[in-house]
């Protein structure tokens, strides 16, 4: 399942900075991605590491000011996204990539029927009419298991619990059948029957439509359940990139064996959703990041060295990355 | 259906409020110095005691305040409002016959400010640290700080003599009357003044929250999720953010018709407007009780039908609300 050919979405050398005063924060550094098509790529990290900064970035919606997206490629379908005009971005929003958000309570808009909300990106995109949209509109939401859809295309967000919010967001974001989806924490608000039942929405959606799919998470239990390779971001950038399998078998940099730990029993088929346990120390913040690597100061195994420069990224065996001063050298 | 039924509690509330807004008024005037009879003898230059006598008499006022009060209760009861001291004239058609001048000043204000207000807020919530913001903010300072009778009489001044092109008092020219068309752009003509003075403050006020609703919305969720879902940036402002901003704005138009209505009596009395408030003012030097009372009955009135339509607007834009 693992891409091959040549990628749907390749990110390189992206970089985010966010500017407060006379301060700059470098928010994501020289991050570099790819998801091919048919491919689940998971993105983990403790909270505030740009993972969901990653994924706003890649539509060119990182918020602006006070946020800037200062260098970088974002190569979708033979197109890099950071040349493109407005106009041509706004046909690949909602389109050829969709979005989920983290916050499914807020992300709809209050005053306007689930219906409208559905209908108007199918409007834009597939210049249906308002009946068609709306009968489109029914469908996706059974689709991603609303019950009484007829009756729900005419209510209003206030009306559907978290978790059925969290569905329409889904309906939205596939409605125009998108290449590339990206779900940054789907599931986070959500009580554990529903975080289920999202992820088996999403394996199933990803399986028929043969779409890429860019999962982003905090639980390495998730990532083992439902992703074919996993990028681990730390302080804004990508420290390991490997095939899940491998990741959680062979795991390089100390950070991803520190989350891999957290998770209790992972062989055990149970259900995505255990929490990590807290790796001791905290996220270094973004405007204070250290010179050398970011994730020194709660390293166990932490060198002068690292303290003192930045490990740079290195592949350690095809299609295994890590940017760790332990593993510099080691030939590919 | 249901929001019939929420109307027609709040209209039963209101009808309390009203008898006891009445009944405060009666015996707050009655605690004011001066007579109406003194008065009227001043005007007069001179009464003997025996028609000073027969007057109050006549008026009721030498009975004893409750049971004027309850006269007068009975009276409201029935749909009687009094005569004016002053006029003769039964109140109720003296306050019926200069209603719509307040109304013409007052709605003109008011739809003055909202459009305006909210037009010159989405504009400046474009650039936030455009000089369009700015010029907002330091426009909204001077408006918050500005009495309404002192842009009166700016304007006044203004139009009077420095640049005499639109008439300063009064509500029509005496000497125009050529069919409705002529007459009405007559009114209009004498409207803009009046009219502005009392909506600049309100306009400053409503841009700048439209700025900071506007603003504030744009940051949410949900316009990201629209901008996420390709929308152009115009339909991203008008339709997702812009329902949404205008709630607040909605909510401080229905607190603030009171002080708009208050607003009016001083532009009138500058304007020399044939309204409402110039009657209350006037009014209150004559010491024209059952007038006065009268206008506080009718203020009373309209801040509450203001206040209902507010609340009907409200529940329609924002669904969340329900008629409970
Ligand atoms: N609007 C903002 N202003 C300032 N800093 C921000 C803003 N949004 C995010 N950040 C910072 O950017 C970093 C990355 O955030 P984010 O991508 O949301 O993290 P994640 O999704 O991995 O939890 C965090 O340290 C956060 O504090
Ligand atoms: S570079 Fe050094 S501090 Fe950073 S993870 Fe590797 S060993 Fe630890
Ligand atoms: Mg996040």
């Amino acid at each position: 399942m693992a891409g091959t050919g040549m990628p749907l979405l390749d990110i390189s050398g992206l970089s985010v900075e966010f500017r407060g005063g006379s301060r700059t924060a470098r928010v994501l550094n020289d991050v570099a991605l790819t998801v091919a098509a048919n491919e689940t790529l998971g993105i983990v990290g403790e909270s505030g590491c740009g993972k969901s900064m990653t994924a706003l970035a890649i539509l060119r919606l990182v918020p602006s000011p006070p946020g800037r997206i200062t260098g970088g490629r974002i190569v979708f379908e033979g197109e890099d996204l950071l040349q493109a005009s407005e106009q041509r971005l706004r046909d690949v929003r909602g389109h050829r990539i969709g979005m989920i958000f983290q916050e499914p309570m807020t992300s709809l808009n209050p005053v306007l029927t689930i219906g409208d909300q559905l209908s108007e990106t199918l409007v834009k995109h597939l210049k249906l009419d308002a009946r068609a949209a709306r009968g489109r509109s029914i469908e996706l939401l059974r689709a991603v298991g609303i019950p009484a859809p007829e009756r729900r295309v005419d209510e209003y967000p206030h009306q559907l619990s978290g978790g059925m919010r969290q569905r329409v967001m889904i309906a939205m974001a596939i409605g125009c059948e998108p290449q590339l989806l990206i779900a940054d924490e789907p599931t986070t608000a959500l009580d554990v029957t529903v975080q289920a039942q999202i992820f088996e929405l999403l394996r199933e959606l990803r399986d028929r439509r043969g779409m890429g799919l860019i999962l982003i998470t905090h639980d390495m239990g998730v990532i083992a359940e439902m992703t074919d390779r996993v990028a681990v971001m730390y302080g804004g950038r990508v420290v390991e990139e490997a095939a899940t399998a491998e990741i959680l078998s062979a795991p390089a940099h100390p950070y991803t064996r520190g989350l891999i730990a957290c998770v209790p029993d992972l062989d055990a088929e149970e259900a995505p959703g255990a929490d990590l346990v807290e790796i001791a120390g905290m996220v270094p913040s973004v405007w204070d990041l250290p010179r050398g690597c970011p994730f020194a100061d709660r390293c166990a195994e932490a060198m002068p060295r690292c303290v003192a420069e930045m490990p740079p990224t290195t592949v350690m065996t095809a299609g295994h990355s890590v940017a760790c001063w332990l593993h510099q050298g080691v030939p590919s | 259906m249901a929001l019939i039924l929420f109307m027609a509690r709040r209209l039963f509330y209101a009808a309390i409020l009203v008898i006891g807004v009445l009944i405060l008024s009666f015996l707050l005037i009655r605690l004011a110095p001066g007579d109406p009879v003194d008065t009227l003898a001043g005007q007069m230059g001179g009464m003997t005691e025996e028609i000073r006598a027969g007057l109050r008499s006549e008026y009721g006022l030498d009975q004893p305040t409750l049971v004027q009060l309850g006269i007068y209760l009975e009276r409201f009861a029935t749909g009687n409002l009094g005569y004016s001291y002053f006029f003769n004239l039964p109140v109720l058609s003296l306050i019926l016959q200069r209603l719509p001048a307040t109304l013409l000043l007052v709605l003109t204000a008011l739809v003055l400010a909202v459009v305006s207000g909210t037009i010159l807020g989405v504009l400046a919530s474009r650039r936030p640290n455009g000089l369009l913001s700015q010029a907002i903010t330091v426009v909204s300072v001077i408006g918050y700080s500005a009495p309404v009778f002192w842009t009166g009489m700016l304007l006044i001044i203004l139009f009077a003599s420095v640049l005499p092109i639109l008439p300063v008092s009064g509500m029509t020219a005496a000497a125009v009357s050529g069919g409705w068309l002529l007459d009405s752009l007559d009114v209009a003509h004498h409207l803009v003044l009046p009219a502005l003075s009392l909506a600049v403050v309100y306009l400053a006020q409503y841009s700048r929250l439209t700025r900071a609703s506007m603003l504030d919305v744009l940051g949410s969720d949900y316009v990201r999720t629209a901008r996420a879902k390709g929308l152009e940036e115009r339909k991203v402002f008008f339709k997702h953010a812009f329902r949404n901003a205008m709630l607040p704005i909605i909510t401080i138009v229905g607190l603030q018709f009171g002080n708009l209505l208050a607003g009016a009596i001083v532009v009138e009395t500058v304007f020399n407007w044939p309204g409402l408030g110039r009657l209350a003012f006037d009014s209150v030097l004559r010491r024209d009780y059952p007038t006065l009372l009268g206008l506080l009955f009718f203020s009373s009135l309209l801040v509450i039908v203001a206040n209902q339509l507010v609340d009907v607007c409200y529940r329609l834009a924002d669904p969340r609300i329900k008629a409970s």
